[in-house]
Parts: C-alpha cells; structure tokens; sequence
C-alpha cells in the first residue's frame, strides 16, 4: 500500500524508493535464498496484480534479487553496512531484469534511457533508505544468528 | 491567698467595666473611637484569617473535586483533539471542494462530453511504467479505451477494467502516444511518452510553423480520443534541415504525481479497441 499509494507522491524527478526491494533484501540476508525467494513471490505477486505492466514481470524480478540477496557467500559478511550494499545489488538486480522483461514483452523504452534516468536513481535512493534501516537489521541479525547458532 | 479565684474576679472585674463603659459610651453616642479603634485591630487579622481560611476552603473542594476536575480535563482534552481533527477534515474538504470546482467548470465548458468523476487510489509500483488506479470499473460504466482528463488536460486511457477499479495508462508512459495538433499552425504529430515523465511530439512535417509556448491538443485522428483536448505546451523545438520531420518537446500542465480526482469521459467510443499498449 505504501509503495502504491504514498511513496509515488513524494516521488523525486519520477524516483521513488522501493520499499519491497528493501524488505526482500532484508529478509533474504537475515534467512537465506529461500525465504528471500518466497517473500519475493509473495510482495511480487501483489505488487503484478496493482502495475499496469505485463503481469508476472514484477514477481520475476523481485525473486531473482531475492535469491541473490540470500547467498551464503554474502550472508557470511558481518557488517552494519552490509544491508545498504546489498540493497543496492538487490535493486540493480530487481530493476535490470525488469527493464529486460519489459523490453522482452515488446514495451517500447530505451534500455539506455532505463538505465541512467531509472535504474541507477532508483537504486541509489533504494541504497540511501537502506542507511536508515541498517542498525535495525544488523541487530536483528545477530539476534537470528545467535538463535540459529543455539542448540 | 488563692491566685487563681483572684485573677478570675479580676478578669470578671475588668470585663464588667468594660461592658460598663461600653454601655454608658453607647448611650452617649460616643463609641466612634472605639469601633475606629477595634477595626485597626480586628480588620487585618480578620482579612488575613478570612482570606487563610478561604484558600484552605478552595484547596479542600479541589481536592474533593478531584475526580470531577480529572473527568472534565479528559473530556476537553477529547475536545481539542476533536476539534483538531474536524480543522484537519474541514481543510482536505476545502481542498477537495477547489478541486471539484475545477473539474465542474471543465465540465460546464464542455458540455458534450458524459464525464465521470474518479478518485485516484494507486499509482504503478515500478519506476519504469506510469499507470494509475482509480475506484471507477465495469459497474459504472467504464469501458477499455475510454480517455481520462483532468481540468488541466489529457492524462491517459483505461486500459485494463475491473468491476470497481480501473487501470489508467498515462500520457507520459512510454508506451502512449496520441495523434496530436498545433493549436496555432494545426500541423499534426504524435506525442509520445518518454522515461522521466516527459512528452515529446514527433513527425511534425518539415516546414509546418512551430514555436515554443504552441499548445499541443488532441487531433482526433485514429478515433483513440476526441479532438480538442489539452495535452500540454510546447517547450523546446529541435529542428533540422537534413530530418525529414521536426520535434517538439511538451510539457503537460497536468501533474501526474499529484493527480487525485480524474475525470473518465463515458460517451466517447475509441475506433481502435485494442490498445494493448505494448502492442501500439
């Protein structure tokens, strides 16, 4: 809803963050690829079902950042700053393969265009509210990670 | 000696002679220095004691008052919120109200069109493709095709209908584009949507007058939407000798971001039906 409703509102030069990117995100570096994966599905599905654009094109390219979000390899590093860099793989990934599929579905936008005027800004705000998050899913984090290291 | 009898007659004695002396002044009508003399005493202790004794009664009732105090500071507190909010709604009216006035005067000047009124509850999640939502579906009388417009232009068309919500492509999407004219030197074109919510207007024939500030409107060629609709002002002229066609960019005066009331025009049967954007 805030992503529909509020968020597009306050958007700057046609930019607004995408808050489902930083939540799959979120949850795939705090429970791995698979829930990553499925939250995707999840918030993707809805967000399909509310876009004008070809249907399933969202929930595609939430969950391949889903997946990405939650490999071992980057939920092994344990930093604060972890969560902001990588929202910003989350979204390049999110928002790359969606300016793909659009294309792909016949959309008539220029990937360059997609790139400079979309892709990078988006992901770039998506980085910057990703700062204001961090210490909340650090802290969460470790509080997970002591629960998964508990016998 | 018995001092204590003593000193009870002495204070009887005393006391009698003062009512004595008293009664003879009073007979007299000379007892004026004696009351002059009984206020300076009496009056300030009195006043003080009056005044010790009349706080200590207002604290003893707000303190038996407390309850009722408590009670009636909720009950304004309840006020004052309510009042703050009914401010809060009585300003969204006011707002509301100056926007619905707006659409009515387009509507009065345009009285060939059966327009109905929708309020915007979504935009398009991704960055990429502008679309709205708004609460008008199948059971109003919304049909694919139909042209949406505010008081300050064109703004798109419905391109997906559900039973009480439309989807609405917006001019600025990438995928939109309208046959359009010069309002001034009526060379054609077509407006397009560009990534960054922009319009520009293309394949206007080399040679056709266009400067800026031209307004853009529909043509009506294609049958997608009436004629004579707004869709913005031309901004910049990019003209070259060697192209076979000149462009223009347009800026609409509607702002796409901040639409809340749109208005669906009923009456109005697009040739084209299917206007499946991507396949425009």
């Amino acid at each position: 809803m805030l992503q529909t409703c509020l968020l597009p509102r306050y958007a700057v030069e046609g930019i607004a963050p995408n808050l489902v990117v930083l939540l799959v995100a979120a949850w795939a570096i705090l429970y791995g690829s698979r829930e990553g994966a499925l939250v995707a599905l999840l918030s993707g599905f809805l967000l399909d079902l509310l876009s004008g654009a070809p249907f399933g094109l969202l929930t595609l390219s939430l969950l391949g950042a889903g997946l990405v979000c939650g490999l071992e390899e980057i939920r092994q590093v344990q930093s604060a700053l972890l969560f902001p860099v990588v929202v910003l793989g989350a979204s390049l990934v999110h928002d790359g393969l969606y300016l793909l599929l659009l294309r792909l579905s016949g959309w008539p936008i220029s990937l360059m265009d997609g790139l400079l005027l979309v892709l990078l800004p988006t992901s770039l705000a998506n980085s910057l509210l990703a700062l204001l998050f961090a210490p909340l899913v650090h802290r969460w984090r470790v509080a997970v990670q002591v629960e998964e290291a508990t016998p | 000696m018995n001092w204590g009898k003593d000193r009870s007659t002495i204070v009887l004695l005393i006391v009698s002679l003062l009512l004595a002396v008293t009664l003879i002044l009073r007979q007299v009508g000379q007892m004026g220095p004696v009351y002059d003399l009984v206020g300076r005493l009496v009056v300030p202790v009195q006043y003080a004691f009056t005044r010790l004794v009349t706080g200590v009664g207002q604290r003893f009732e707000a303190l038996t008052h407390m309850q009722e105090l408590e009670a009636q500071k909720r009950e304004l507190e309840d006020t004052v919120s309510q009042l703050m909010l009914r401010t809060i709604e009585l300003e969204e009216a006011k707002i509301e109200l100056e926007m619905l006035r707006e659409q009515l005067e387009f509507k009065e000047v345009n009285p060939e069109f059966d327009m109905l009124a929708s309020e915007v509850i979504g935009h398009d999640p991704s960055n990429f493709v502008q679309f709205l939502v708004i609460d008008r579906g199948a059971q109003d009388g919304i049909e694919k095709g139909m042209p949406v417009i505010s008081a300050r232009g064109l703004v798109g068309r419905i391109t997906e209908v559900n039973n009480q919500w439309s989807k609405v492509l917006l001019l600025v999407d990438a995928s939109s584009s309208v046959n359009a004219m010069l309002q001034r030197s009526r060379a054609t074109g077509i407006v397009q949507g560009r990534l960054g919510r922009t319009l520009i207007m293309q394949y206007i024939p080399q040679g056709e007058s266009l400067q800026e500030g031209d307004i853009v409107m529909t043509s009506g060629l294609g049958g997608n939407f009436p004629k004579h609709l707004v869709i913005g002002q031309v901004t910049e002229v990019r003209q070259n000798d060697v192209d076979m066609f000149q462009e223009a960019e347009v800026r609409s005066a509607v702002d796409f971001q901040r639409l809340e009331i749109v208005m669906v025009i009923r009456n109005f049967e697009p040739i084209e039906l299917d206007i499946d954007p991507v396949q425009e």
